[in-house]
């Protein structure tokens, strides 16, 4: 017992300590206020995170960085680039333990951005961008503001990009000009069938003509907005519903043409845990794929391949309420200086030179003009963000790569404007009051949705048990709170 | 977590001795601050030797233990985790009703049980069969390659096991099954076979390092004991059964109930490294470790609550067995209790 | 012990000899992975595609190595923080697991008690890891410096267990008493007699230091973001992670890692290979005092 009361002490003095040093408590620092129209004395190092693989040369990168901005708002930055999965939990981490940085890339498919927001990760920006980013403010509409608003705050500055989705094929031109093949005939995945049982048996070197990634399964044209983990708004039935996917027949359709193709061996075998898929790809064994479309998506895709790739749309462009969170960059609430990294995000949606140098590095190494804006990449260049452009800042200012449509740009803002809103659109879903459920259901999911998808199980022989989980994990509570809020929604919205 | 791997069987061996006596204050009546004086300058090299220990311990065991408060707390990223509002026991409630909770205790409990028995039978086992051959030479090669296993990480020992289970290139599918006629089986979404594997890597990274101990055990038994049972006949066999094994039990004992106590902390590399972390397989290969993991780098403060819930109840179940356990050592044999 | 022993020569029992197949089947469970994993390394890619992983493969080739090699500054700078880190780890940690251990096994110290059970609650109670990290990060600001790789390893429990059971039984009370009558600190008692001394015992705690340094990947999945910092183990890590990771969850948005055509398969091999190489060669010849630690360690208890 004496030992007990020692420990006792001990621990006492451990709180204290972990206390006043300081640990966990988030306040942000005192913001300076600056004169946007002039340059600071201090110098500020602008530690910024963003997602991907990390690249040799980004240190000669910042260096030229530093160079150019440094007379324009006295500030460094520090690049930490992570891959995906790191990224997540690095930066989930980091602020929910109050660590210091200043902005990182955020989405609402990566790291969470409604909820992160939600509980004070990152710093509400509404009197900054009034301020300090005016002109990266009128660049878009204030309807893509809306979007990105949490509890009616901006938390983060979207990219300036294309703001509506279509979904379709990417293919090989190659074997479609080989075999005459129109890929836009092919409205469902179904249907494809046969085109892929005769690519296999010609072409012995495509073995799995079709494949899958995680975000890219059939599913992909069954045209819904996900809500909620297993709960969706379809964007042309169930209008007004909250509707489980588990429920929907073209849902269970998709994952059964999944498992025809499994079976047939149209698709790789061990596909639920071979991720990667960007690789499989760029290896060229695969004929097409789903793919989320936009003007010059597939050139896009296909610049580091040595193939060429072509696209087929096959749903309506679709404009979501979540467009503008595709893309974003926040600002940490832990940033010493907000101020200035406003100030610098500024210039990267504004300052078409620093906006390249970020996207292609250094001129003459990774990258050569080859015409006014059209511009080659080097072969394995130490640094480029070609083809990942679209999480740094406004794409409108970006060079075109190489092989890409003179017009893609002005076709990108032609996109944005041909977009369909669907009935949904505006629909905002405030998770907290059932976060607890949607972390189980959540957890269920990773146990069994990839595969449920993919084929790579039998649907009809899971679907039971995998009903059965969500339920006791609480979807149901989830979805009546979300038919609650969309009622409420949808009342207001009549008005 | 955070820990080498190192400590496996160590933990098991030692067993450090402590006595009362010495800890009673003297009753040496003398003015205090003289006292002090005395005790700092007799014992001040020791302290200086003591001090980098000392240090290191606190900074990193004792400061983060004020981390259990977090288990009751709504965290806000905001307020920061000491001024966050109280939240009672909402996190263990939660924790509690999903099924997740279930699972993972199952899969905690049941596996290191399992590694327990079947590892007292196998580590003896072992020991005694690399004792019993007779040619010492050959004997100690195959402690050599048993041993190997020991000395690779996890990351390493899951792409071993990867090499094996690929579903498209994997060992098994492409020549071992097809040499049986069996179709081939997609080892990382169908989580029936993995208490199998799962057991299997864990022996066979670990049984060498685990029968040293009995080894060393064997060699001091006494070997007049063994003249005398030749003397009166016996056989090789019987020797085992009667000397052997008998001799073996006292220490067999107390490091199986010194390991209950541990049965709460599953190896976190084993359980999340091997199966690759895949989703489909979290029904059997999901342990405590790996879902605090798993919730910490999920986002969301809800699930941030859940890891503390559930590494809270880890700490504490596994503490409360460890005293408990010590206890019944004491009762059997009080050389051994830990304190 | 006589005529009867020398009757049946153990060596050619059946019994004997089943032991033997028995142990070499054992044996050979144990390196086969290894043995496997060093055919999938050799392996032209082609025939991985069509015949799976082989232990002797139909066709050899040295792409993936090759393959490695064009990326040999990274491996390198991760052997190079691996090294470092064990080194400098390994003898810090040593040290002072060796100066607490001795300071608690010395059974004229008042306090030892004390200390020892300071130490030992620390193994039975833990805080969690979301404040290990936060102690870490905020407090000690350790993050993206190779120090955090070598510091939270420095204490362990058990190490010092060992260790102080080795102490106790190798140094007489007697010596130090005799020594200490002679005149010498506590500091001269350390080094010049118990050291030396206790070689073998310090020889293992090193060993099992080193193999935990060389082995982590948890550290570094942890509070390691800057390439340049990556261990060798989590480099590993990361090469699962890039194929697996990087090009996932991207919803509708993704980038291509560059490089040539990646031999997948093979260059994964080769790599684990690369990582666990210099402990599978190395260990046999510490064997020996990995067995002796451990085994004064059971003799003790």
């Amino acid at each position: 017992m004496r030992k007990l009361k020692w420990i006792g002490v001990l621990l006492c003095l451990a709180m204290l300590i972990a206390a006043f040093a300081g640990c966990g408590s988030n306040k942000t620092a005192q913001v300076t206020e600056e004169d946007p129209n002039t340059v600071p004395e201090d110098t500020y190092e602008i530690n910024w995170y963003t997602m991907g693989a990390a690249m040799g040369d980004v240190a000669e990168v910042e260096a030229a960085i530093n160079d150019y901005i440094k007379d324009k708002i006295n500030a460094t930055v520090k690049i930490t680039r992570m891959e995906s999965g790191q990224y997540q939990q690095q930066l989930n981490t980091m602020m929910a333990t109050g660590e210091y940085f200043d902005c990182c890339f955020v989405s609402n498919w990566c790291l969470d951005y409604a909820s992160n927001a939600r509980n004070g990760g990152f710093l509400a920006l509404d009197e900054y961008i009034d301020k300090y980013m005016p002109e990266t403010k009128a660049l878009m509409e204030e309807d893509i503001w809306d979007n990105v608003r949490v509890e009616g705050k901006i938390y983060g500055i979207p990219a300036y990009k294309e703001f509506a989705e279509q979904r379709g094929w990417a293919y090989r031109t190659d074997i479609a000009e080989k075999y005459n093949i129109d890929m836009s005939q092919y409205k469902t995945v179904e249907s494809l069938e046969p085109v892929l049982k005769m690519i296999k048996e010609n072409e012995p070197d495509f073995a799995y003509p079709i494949d899958w990634g995680s975000d890219r399964t059939p599913k992909e044209l069954c045209e819904y907005n996900d809500l909620a983990t297993g709960l969706a708004l379809f964007n042309k039935k169930y209008e007004g519903k909250v509707a489980k996917l588990l429920d929907d027949p073209d849902y269970i359709n998709a994952a059964r043409t999944a498992r025809k193709f499994y079976n047939e061996g149209l698709i790789k075998p061990d596909i639920a845990t071979s991720s990667d898929f960007n690789q499989r790809l760029k290896d060229g064994k695969t004929f097409a794929y789903l793919e989320f479309l936009k003007p010059g998506k597939a050139k896009e895709v296909c610049q580091k391949f040595n193939f060429e790739l072509d696209q087929a749309p096959i749903t309506e462009i679709t404009q979501l309420a979540s467009a503008g969170q595709g893309s974003m960059i926040g600002i940490s609430r832990s940033s010493k200086n907000p101020v200035r990294v406003a100030r610098f995000l500024e210039l990267v949606n504004t300052d078409k030179y620093l906006n390249n140098l970020i996207n292609f590095g250094i001129e003459g190494k990774h990258y050569t003009k080859i015409g006014e804006d059209m511009i080659k990449v080097t072969p394995n260049a130490g640094y480029t963000l070609s083809g990942e452009t679209w999480m740094t800042g406004n794409v409108f200012l970006n060079y075109l790569v190489e092989g890409e449509d003179a017009n893609k740009l002005k076709d990108l803002k032609e996109f944005n404007k041909d977009a369909v809103k669907p009935w949904h659109y505006g629909f905002v879903f405030d998770a907290t009051p059932v976060e607890q459920e949607i972390a189980a259901c959540k957890n269920v999911n990773e146990e069994y949705g990839k595969q449920f998808i993919m084929g790579a199980v039998d649907p009809d022989a899971v679907i039971d048990d995998y009903k059965a989980k969500l339920a006791a994990a609480g979807i149901d509570k989830v979805q009546e709170e979300a038919q609650r809020q969309l009622d409420e929604f949808m009342a207001s919205k009549n008005k | 977590m955070g820990k080498g791997e190192t400590s496996a069987v160590q933990e098991k061996v030692i067993v450090p001795e402590v006595t009362e006596m010495e800890y009673r204050p003297k009753k040496v009546k003398m003015p205090v601050g003289k006292r002090i004086q005395r005790e700092a300058k007799k014992n001040l090299p020791l302290f200086i030797m003591l001090l980098p220990g000392f240090i290191f311990t606190f900074i990193f065991s004792y400061l983060p233990m004020f981390g259990i408060i977090i288990a009751f707390k709504k965290i806000n990223f905001v307020e920061g985790i000491f001024a966050s509002p109280w939240n009672g026991l909402e996190n263990f409630r939660f924790l509690f009703t999903s099924s997740d909770a279930w699972t993972i205790t199952r899969n905690t409990l049941g596996y290191n049980i399992l590694f327990l028995a079947l590892g007292l039978v196998l580590n003896v086992a072992l020991a005694i069969g690399l004792t019993e051959i007779a040619n010492k030479v050959a004997s100690k090669v195959y402690q050599t390659m048993i041993l190997m296993p020991h000395f690779l990480s996890f990351v390493i020992v899951s792409y071993l096991v990867f090499a094996f289970l690929s579903t498209e290139n994997g060992f098994l599918n492409k020549t071992i099954l097809p040499m049986f006629g069996l179709d081939p089986v997609n080892w990382y979404t169908n989580p029936k076979p993995w208490p199998y594997i799962l057991t299997f890597v864990n022996f066979w990274k670990s049984v060498g390092y685990g029968s040293i101990v009995y080894m060393a055990a064997i060699a001091g038994i006494d070997t007049g004991l063994y003249e005398a049972a030749e003397i009166d006949g016996a056989s090789r066999a019987k020797q085992l059964w009667y000397i052997t094994i008998p001799s073996l039990v006292p220490l067999m004992v107390v490091l199986t109930i010194m390991n209950v106590g541990k049965i709460f902390n599953a190896d976190f590399g084993l359980f999340y490294q091997v199966p690759l972390n895949s989703g489909a397989l979290y029904s059997t290969t999901d342990v405590i470790s790996s879902y605090v993991y798993r919730m910490l780098a999920g986002a969301g403060t809800s699930s941030m609550g859940m890891a503390a819930a559930a590494s809270f109840y880890q700490s504490v179940c596994g503490f409360i067995l460890v005293v408990t356990t010590n206890y019944i050592v004491t009762k059997i044999d009080p050389e051994k209790a830990m304190f | 012990m006589t005529k009867y022993k020398k009757l049946r020569n153990p060596k050619f029992t059946a019994s004997n000899i089943i032991l033997n197949i028995v142990f070499i089947l054992i044996a050979f469970v144990c390196v086969f992975p290894v043995l496997l994993t060093i055919g999938i390394s050799v392996a032209d890619e082609s025939s991985i595609i069509a015949h799976g992983y082989q232990l002797i493969p139909e066709q050899f080739s040295f792409s993936s190595y090759e393959y490695i090699w064009q990326a040999k500054d990274t491996v390198l700078r991760a052997y190079g923080v691996t090294i470092f880190v064990t080194v400098v780890g390994t003898v810090m940690s040593t040290l002072v697991l060796a100066f607490y251990a001795y300071a608690i096994s010395r059974k004229d110290f008042r306090y030892r008690k004390a200390f020892t059970f300071y130490m030992f609650f620390t193994m039975l109670f833990g805080g969690g890891v979301v404040a290990w990290y936060m102690v870490i990060t905020t407090i000690l600001h350790l993050k993206n410096t190779i120090w955090v790789m070598i510091l939270p390893h420095v204490m362990n429990g058990w190490n010092i267990i060992v260790l102080r059971s080795f102490f106790t039984s190798a140094i007489p009370d007697e010596m130090i008493e005799a020594a200490k009558l002679d005149g010498a600190g506590e500091f001269k008692i350390f080094f010049s007699l118990v050291m030396p001394l206790s070689l073998p015992g310090l020889a293992t705690i090193a060993l099992f230091q080193t193999l935990g340094y060389w082995n982590d990947w948890t550290l570094p999945l942890y509070f390691i973001t800057k390439p340049e910092l990556w261990n060798l183990q989590f480099l590993l890590q990361n090469m699962i992670a890039n194929i697996q990771k990087l090009t996932e969850n991207a919803g509708g948005m993704y980038s291509v890692a560059q490089g040539a055509d990646v031999p997948v398969e093979g260059a994964r091999m080769a790599l684990c290979l690369i990582a666990a190489g210099p402990i599978i060669i190395v260990y046999p010849f510490f064997q020996k005092y990995f067995i002796q630690g451990l085994t004064v360690g059971s003799i003790k208890g």
